[in-house]
């Protein structure tokens, strides 16, 4: 609890680092969604059927549309997913950013925070790829499911069975995530502050630290993405009762979705700061390799006994 | 089988036989049917093997003018006896994708026919292949006699048969551990009509057809076993070597299936005088009540709207797990459902499958048309009363599902196949001609769904429910074509609608009309010769000039003009609504004859759209988006719709990990 609150702290002090992130969600967002605005308008911005979207979603509009446009869907997912891959590698430069802030310290400047980013990205990249073996090793934690029920309940379970052990299968799945994400912020976190330039010892140091404590460094992912959950559930009646067909309506629900947007980006670098905090405190016997630019225990425990 | 219980269970039939034909039960003392084809089998089945062994007395009546000298059988089961029959060809091995096991293949062998003389026919029958030249199905037999029949004439064969149930389920039949689903199981007669045998190979994407006539049939099943069948229980004995016989009777149906499992919960129900008895896996005690109000709902509105339903009682089967197979589908009082654990009550999967197989006992059981030839006449008439059913008990939104926010109607539903497959056949083609299984399903099920809820609203509810019970009353037990169908709706609708049938059911046409264009601008002062403007003169004493065209309060004109297209060759009446922005709304009429049809206005308003069919009352139309066009572009709409499409990218990219809940969906299925 204490480095959560610590996290909110330190993730409010640097508002525009919050700024920065959510910028950069949605100018990539953006760019998925002009094309899709634009083979919406073509298809269907001077019908009812276009006009009656600001009222409710028509599934038999959709229909019409995926059917219609079979290779117009195709190639949305294909810019969904290389520019979901090329914000996946951002989001890696960012995270230098911020783990270099919270570490330092320092609140967010523009050129403090661009140079952790810079400094930090390549290793970061290194440690995504050698993390890719660990990703699958914890995600396919879930397959165990089928094996369980295979041996408690051979190979004809009732459906019961098999639909409670696919709701245990999809919560493995994501706690091999969560621990995948996990491994890789410790690591990340590790490499800031130690200056460590081997990524296979930050990634083991990332595994070892996150299972060291794992009550901790768990229960403030999950109380963050909790409380993300949470807010998504109330998001939705509330975006779903901004139906009213008029611009005014429409402006806020874009306010209220974006104000959302804020929030998770908020909880995101609360995480980041969270995490160091964490780090620091449980992993202060760790020595120091080499110096880092802008690295400043002093200011860092400064910081927290504040 | 040892000697002694084959001995025990050949007595045990006979006195059970010879018992039962005096005291057999009466359902209605005048037959509905011509009971051309009547069957006392009995059988034994084996659970280890999935095997049947069966004895059956066939009288089959000739009704015909004609000498009979032949018979033909159906033996359906044979469709699943190897990788060669006709069936298997024609799937690839898959029915709705499911495979057979290495050792779970089906088959039906004949081991003896005699005359009720005791002239012995065995080897006086031969595989045919009426449908194609394909000799290695067994799935038909002709069988010579050594008399003819003559008209008006019967025959009385005893048939020893045995046959193997494939496993797991294929294409409806079949058995998956302690389950059965026992259907097409035994050698059957084919129709005689027009003259001519009509007994058509097993297809991939084929049904069936037969006569109506009497069924006892007596079922030899493990101790512990229940039973489900078509008809009445008349009676149970339990035997000495642990099985139980169960006695059902049915009279003027046409087909006879049954289900056995030791698993079954019963749960009952009762709507308008007709036993409902549901059988129900361990998985789905939850859903029993669902299951009987559902039944409850059918009953009642088929018995409202389209004619009472004679029979006593309905048996519904919930599939066991992994025999899926055997769901949504249809024996005369006798149907299979389908639903899965946890299904919420707000995706009316049950409702909707339970509709729809009921339906069938009206036009397959009661109609019985040739589902080989027209499979639309049960297929399609039900998928259109389904909709209906549906619409009004859980409409008029989100009828089929209304879950999470995710809202889905029947219309929308069925139009999403109807749209990729429209163009491939004509509606009326034998069931094997298709050009795919998906065209099958589109023309059979979807596109005659669509084209009569059309033309329900064409004509009216009240004409459409009048031509319907009309069809019913006056076609039951008598296997109605599609003209019989056709020419009730001319003469009940009191006009000649051949022309929406040759279009909707003997070719490809497809229905698309689109507002291809809308121009609205103000028309400028009239200038020239004879005009001059009052600004320009200045003045208004000159009254040999005609002043402009401008009211006194100088109104400004508009010319407006919306061009509609016929883009599918289906030609049909539309109405076009055409909207000014002063609130005025125009209706137009037009035949929907040509190519094109414009419409021009001048009115001191400008124009706001037009749409073509504004009441949604076409829903065959295959493209609906480019009915209408408005003048402005509906940004307002785009916008909105974009900005939750972002929302949502932006959600996925900050947590790409929600994509990890698919797994849920993938596990169970």
């Amino acid at each position: 609890m204490h480095y959560l609150l610590e996290g909110l702290k330190a993730g409010w002090k640097n508002k525009r680092m919050m700024l920065v992130f959510y910028l950069v969600n949605l100018f990539f967002s953006i760019i998925v969604m002009i094309p899709f605005r634009s083979f919406l308008i073509n298809y269907a911005g001077q019908s009812l059927s276009g006009k009656s979207l600001a009222e409710h979603f028509d599934l038999d509009f959709l229909f019409e549309f995926i059917r219609n446009n079979n290779g117009v869907v195709s190639m949305l997912t294909s810019i969904f997913l290389v520019v979901g891959s090329i914000y996946w590698l951002v989001g890696l430069l960012l995270s230098g950013g911020a783990y270099g802030v919270f570490s330092s310290g320092d609140r967010y400047s523009f050129p403090l925070f661009w140079k952790y980013a810079g400094h930090y990205f390549s290793r970061f990249v290194r440690l995504f790829l050698w993390s890719i073996p660990v990703f699958v090793i914890f995600y396919s934690i879930q397959f165990l499911e089928n094996g369980v029920i295979r041996l408690l309940y051979g190979t004809d379970p009732y459906e019961n069975i098999l639909v409670w052990g696919a709701a245990i299968k999809t919560g493995l799945g994501y706690l091999g995530i969560l621990i995948y994400y996990l491994t890789l912020d410790y690591a990340r976190v590790y490499t800031v502050q130690t200056g460590e330039t081997k990524m296979r010892r930050a990634l083991w140091h990332g595994v070892k630290f996150t299972f060291r404590h794992f009550i901790s460094t768990l229960s403030l992912s999950l109380i963050l993405f909790l409380t993300g959950a949470v807010a998504l559930v109330l998001y939705n009646p509330l975006a779903d009762a901004l139906h009213r067909p008029n611009t005014l309506v429409v402006i806020l629900l874009l306010l209220v979705q974006q104000c959302y947007i804020l929030f998770r980006i908020y909880l995101r670098l609360t995480l980041y700061a969270g995490q160091t905090f964490l780090h620091s405190r449980k992993n202060v016997d760790q020595t120091v390799t080499s110096p880092e630019p802008g690295y400043d225990t002093g200011a860092l425990a400064a910081g927290m006994e504040s | 089988m040892k000697f002694s219980d084959l001995f025990w269970s050949s007595v045990l039939m006979l006195i059970t036989g010879l018992t039962s034909a005096n005291s057999q039960p009466v359902i209605f003392p005048h037959p509905l049917s011509p009971r051309i084809a009547n069957y006392n089998i009995g059988v034994r089945y084996n659970p280890d093997g999935h095997t049947l062994a069966g004895h059956d007395t066939l009288t089959w009546h000739n009704t015909s003018t004609d000498i009979i000298h032949n018979l033909v059988f159906h033996l359906y089961l044979n469709a699943f006896r190897n990788n060669k029959s006709t069936f298997m060809f024609e799937s690839g091995a898959n029915s709705r994708s499911y495979e057979i096991d290495s050792d779970g293949w089906g088959y039906i062998n004949i081991k003896s026919i005699r005359l009720s003389t005791g002239e012995d026919l065995t080897h006086s029958y031969e595989f045919i292949h009426p449908d194609d030249v394909n000799s290695e199905d067994k799935t038909v037999i002709d069988l010579s006699l050594p008399r003819a029949i003559k008209s008006g004439g019967s025959i009385t064969l005893m048939i020893d048969f045995s046959a193997k149930l494939p496993q797991p389920p294929i294409a409806r039949s079949g058995a998956k551990s302690e389950y059965a689903l026992v259907s097409q199981w035994f050698p059957k007669i084919g129709v005689y009509i027009d003259h001519t045998w009509n007994c058509h190979q097993y297809h991939a994407h084929s049904e069936f057809f037969a006569d109506f006539g009497v069924y006892n049939v007596r079922m030899t099943v493990p101790g512990s076993n229940i039973v489900g069948a078509t008809g009445l229980e008349v009676d149970t004995v339990r035997n000495n070597d642990g099985t139980t016989t169960h006695w059902y009777h049915a009279e003027d149906v046409h087909d006879f299936a049954w289900t056995t499992s030791p698993e079954f919960l019963e749960v009952k129900g009762r709507a308008q005088n007709v036993d409902i008895r549901i059988l129900l896996q361990p998985d789905h005690r939850e859903q029993g009540l669902r299951h009987v109000e559902a039944a409850k709902t059918a009953i009642d509105y088929f018995h409202k709207w389209y004619g009472t339903y004679p029979f006593p009682n309905l048996t519904i089967v919930d599939p066991r797990r992994g025999a899926s197979e055997t769901g949504g589908m249809e024996y005369p009082t006798f149907i299979t459902g389908l639903t899965y654990f946890g299904l919420p009550a707000t995706i009316r999967g049950v409702e909707d499958v339970v509709i729809h197989e009921f339906g069938h006992n009206y036009w397959y059981h009661l109609l019985a048309s040739n589902e080989f030839e027209e499979s639309w006449m049960d297929e399609g008439i039900n998928t259109y009363t389904e909709m209906q059913i549906i619409h009004d008990a859980y409409g008029p939104d989100a009828d089929l599902i209304n879950f999470m926010g995710v809202q889905l109607s029947m219309v929308p539903y069925e139009r999403l196949s109807y749209m990729g497959n429209a163009t491939y056949d004509p509606t009326v083609r034998r069931a094997w001609e298709y050009y795919s299984g998906a065209s099958y399903a589109v023309n059979s099920y979807i596109k005659p769904g669509l084209l009569l809820t059309t033309l329900h609203n064409y004509l009216g509810a009240d004409t459409m429910l009048k031509i319907m019970r009309t069809y019913v009353e006056r076609w039951k037990f008598r296997h109605p074509k599609s003209k019989d169908f056709t020419d009730v709706v001319n003469e009940v609708a009191g006009q000649n609608l051949d022309w929406f049938f040759n279009q909707g059911l003997y070719s490809r046409a497809v229905l698309d009309y689109s507002v291809d264009k809308v121009q609205t601008f103000a028309l400028a002062d009239a200038r020239g010769f004879d005009y001059t403007s009052s600004e320009s003169t200045g003045s208004s004493k000159d009254s040999t000039l005609r002043t402009a065209n401008h009211t006194k309060d100088s109104t400004t004109l508009y010319f407006s003009e919306v061009d509609i297209r016929r883009l599918g060759d289906f030609r049909f009446p539309v109405e076009i609504e055409v909207a000014f922005d002063n609130g005025e709304k125009v209706r137009e009429h037009w035949d929907g004859q040509d190519l094109w049809k414009k419409y021009r206005y001048t009115k001191p308003a400008r124009l706001v759209y037009a749409t073509v069919d504004p009441d949604h009352k076409i829903p065959l139309d295959i493209n609906i988006t480019n009915n209408s066009k408005t003048v402005e572009t509906a940004s307002l709409g785009i916008n909105k719709t974009a900005i939750r499409f972002l929302f949502w990218i932006q959600t996925l990219f900050d947590q790409p990990d929600l994509l990890n809940v698919i797994t849920f969906a993938t596990s169970i299925f």
